[in-house]
């Protein structure tokens, strides 16, 4: 962070007379020099919380803040997404870690995403589609964040939506990894019905969406053929039963029937079609099966 | 606080998918209505619908007065609370409640008391300035609930809402949940799989099957006369025991046989059944709790009674599940704990005659 604030307020400095430092939350120089007896005002860069200090009255200290930090987050966002795209050599050091979603929706977000996350790093990319790039470290919590944000779409605005989570970043290079990752599983995500994807957790997807056309066609009619001997109801038993994991309990109480019922069920599946859910291969099989028809 | 309306409504996906088909219901002001069914009968999508988040392929839905077919969910006076309840997790209880009203640009004043008042009600108060990853399952449940709240919708829209929390606290919610309702005084319609959770919530549940309605009606009416034999079957728990019988008349008698068994039919019932059904193959059914072993019981009905063989005792501590073979048919019992019945004993049972249900088997409806 450091290094590219250093570079972007050079383009200031000389036209200031106030020095001024700031620091992170946990309290370490992110720019300038020490400042003992300074004024301290909050200011967010990127939506985050950052602490400015400089040695001017209180008064005018918070608007010397706000234009401080209007003249960052201009400039570092564009920067950023400049370095993104390659439109840029990225500059050493890398900002901060971050997470990113791509959002596809017709809907018109961009209050809402600023509401919700305060940053400039919105932006705009072509086919209805917004990068946002979030100061975190966690991935579980930009998943928690991506699924309350489907939410609140769906109640305010009723637009259908994608969103895919990239990874979180900690260098130019793993963010344009993850950045490209997005775009695939964005890609991807019609194709599984979901709105809400992550690269990382589609291998199992990827890999079945890359057999090839003719070899996919046999598996399925083969298992098809076998599959359309039973009715509709044994269907739906084998669907809820991949559904529950093959946790015959939770399947049972689905679709409502007694264990033994769905263990009877099972049994004339298996008789008629030589196909086990019991067995581990033969469960996999339909899995597939189920993805890919 | 709003009635709902739904008029003939059909929702059919792409693919020829009929998911809810020719669906009417009046819910009335205030009204707390379970949609409750197995997976995949369309409850899912019913509540949708009303929400205005599937858009509907046939029929009318209303809220209050209003026709809300071409109205986007935002201006449908709903608010839904999700299976999924996800919170943001770097924002406060507050934030996360507060949000919506902020997006609708209320004013401060007016957001701060509705969040306050959500959360006085819901009891989470001392909770609005923590983060998420610092609630229970049950306290974020309620944040979920309190997002709902401060909108004051006119009709708020649950999809199994309890189903991600343990037992034990799900049992809990429901009854906060019904409290809820008593003090908001506002129309509730609730989707849930768990027959028991719309027994002991909905003021009336709709039971639903493959996309259609089977029964409206309240709890006690379902459980006392459900309409048809899937209504029968799901309600209740042990399920009800059902025997093909034939129904036919013997010196001004009104009897049922099934096996070499034949038990009289109470006068009462008797009168209520169409003629047309003498000498015919009917379905009855009887609930668990009504098979007696009491000896003294059995003494004062003897035309009630029969000899059944035990396969197993399942002693559930304050009752007792006796399941039993008569003639192929799996009877299954729940009797006074003090019971004495054994696997392998030939015992005498006796149905509660008053009790019994019929079913037509053809059309599988209840015929009186
Ligand atoms: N978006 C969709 N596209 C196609 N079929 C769907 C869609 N959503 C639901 N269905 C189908 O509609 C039926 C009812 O689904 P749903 O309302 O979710 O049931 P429930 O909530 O009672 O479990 C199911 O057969 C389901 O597969
Ligand atoms: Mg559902």
């Amino acid at each position: 962070m450091q290094n590219i604030l250093n570079k972007l307020l050079d383009g200031i400095i000389p036209c200031l007379e106030t020095k001024f430092a700031i620091t992170d939350k946990k309290g370490h120089l992110i720019y300038g020099g020490d400042m003992e007896k300074a004024m301290q005002s909050s200011i967010r860069i990127c939506g985050a919380k950052f602490t400015l200090l400089a040695d001017i009255p209180p008064s005018i200290l918070k608007d010397f803040g706000l234009l401080v930090e209007d003249y960052i987050n201009t400039r570092l966002g564009s920067k950023i997404l400049d370095c993104l795209l390659g439109k840029e050599n990225p500059p050493e050091g890398f900002p901060f870690p971050c997470g990113l979603l791509l959002i596809k929706s017709p809907g018109k977000l961009e209050d809402l995403l600023y509401e919700l996350f305060k940053t400039d790093l919105i932006f705009s990319m072509p086919d209805t589609t917004l990068l946002v790039i979030l100061q975190l470290d966690n991935l579980n919590e930009l998943k928690e964040i991506s699924q309350a944000l489907l939410d609140s779409i769906n109640e305010e605005l009723c637009v259908k939506t994608i969103i895919s989570i990239g990874r979180i970043s900690h260098s130019w290079e793993e963010m344009s990894m993850s950045f490209k990752e997005a775009q695939k599983a964005l890609d991807f995500a019609p194709k599984i019905n979901s709105s809400i994807v992550s690269y990382n957790d589609m291998i199992f997807e990827r890999l079945l969406l890359s057999i090839p056309n003719e070899t996919r066609k046999n598996f399925v009619n083969e298992i098809k053929q076998k599959l359309d001997l039973l009715d509709k109801d044994t269907r739906k038993t084998i669907r809820v039963v991949l559904d529950c994991n093959l946790n015959m309990s939770e399947a049972a109480r689905k679709l409502y029937i007694h264990r033994n019922t769905l263990m009877y069920r099972l049994d004339k599946i298996a008789n008629s079609t030589g196909l086990d859910l019991r067995n581990f291969k033969d469960a996999v099989k339909m899995e597939i099966f189920k993805e890919i028809q | 606080m709003a009635s709902v309306v739904l008029k003939n409504v059909n929702k059919i996906f792409p693919g020829d998918v009929k998911a809810v088909i020719d669906f009417n219901l009046e819910i009335k002001d205030k009204e707390f209505v379970v949609l409750v069914g197995p997976s995949g009968c369309g409850k899912s999508t019913t509540l949708r619908m009303v929400a205005g988040l599937e858009e509907i392929t046939s029929g009318e839905i209303y809220i209050g007065d209003r026709l809300v077919n071409d109205i986007p969910p935002k201006d449908r006076d709903i608010a839904m609370v999700f299976q999924n309840y996800a919170l943001y997790p770097h924002m406060n209880v507050y934030d996360n409640m507060a949000f919506g009203l902020k997006l609708r640009k209320l004013p401060r004043a007016k957001i701060d008391a509705r969040v306050k008042e959500a959360a006085r009600i819901l009891g989470i108060e001392d909770y609005l300035n923590r983060k998420p990853k610092a609630l229970s399952g049950g306290q974020r449940q309620r944040v979920a609930l309190g997002r709902a709240i401060v909108r004051e919708p006119k009709v708020f829209l649950m999809d199994e809402p309890l189903s991600n929390l343990d037992a034990k606290l799900r049992v809990l919610m429901r009854t906060e949940l019904s409290k809820l309702h008593n003090r908001l005084q506002t129309t509730f319609i609730y989707v849930t799989h768990d027959q028991t959770e719309a027994m002991t919530m909905g003021d009336r549940i709709v039971v639903m099957k493959d996309g259609y309605v089977y029964q409206v009606d309240t709890p006690k009416n379902i459980y006392d006369h459900p309409a048809n034999i899937f209504v029968a079957s799901f309600i209740g728990s042990p399920q009800m025991n059902f025997i093909d019988v034939k129904l036919f008349a013997e010196s001004d008698k009104l009897y049922v046989s099934f096996g070499n068994a034949k038990l009289v039919i109470p006068d009462e019932i008797k009168n209520k059944i169409n003629p047309s059904y003498m000498g015919k193959e009917v379905v009855m059914g009887i609930r668990p709790e009504d098979i007696h072993d009491e000896p003294a019981l059995l003494e004062r009905y003897p035309e009630y009674c029969f000899y059944t063989n035990v396969d197993v005792v399942e002693l559930m501590g304050s009752e007792t599940f006796l399941y039993m073979d008569f003639e192929g048919n799996t009877l299954t019992a729940r009797v006074d704990p003090g019971s004495s019945a054994q696997p392998g004993d030939k015992i005498k049972i006796g149905f509660n005659m008053n009790k019994v249900h019929l079913f037509d088997k053809d059309t599988t409806n209840r015929i009186f």
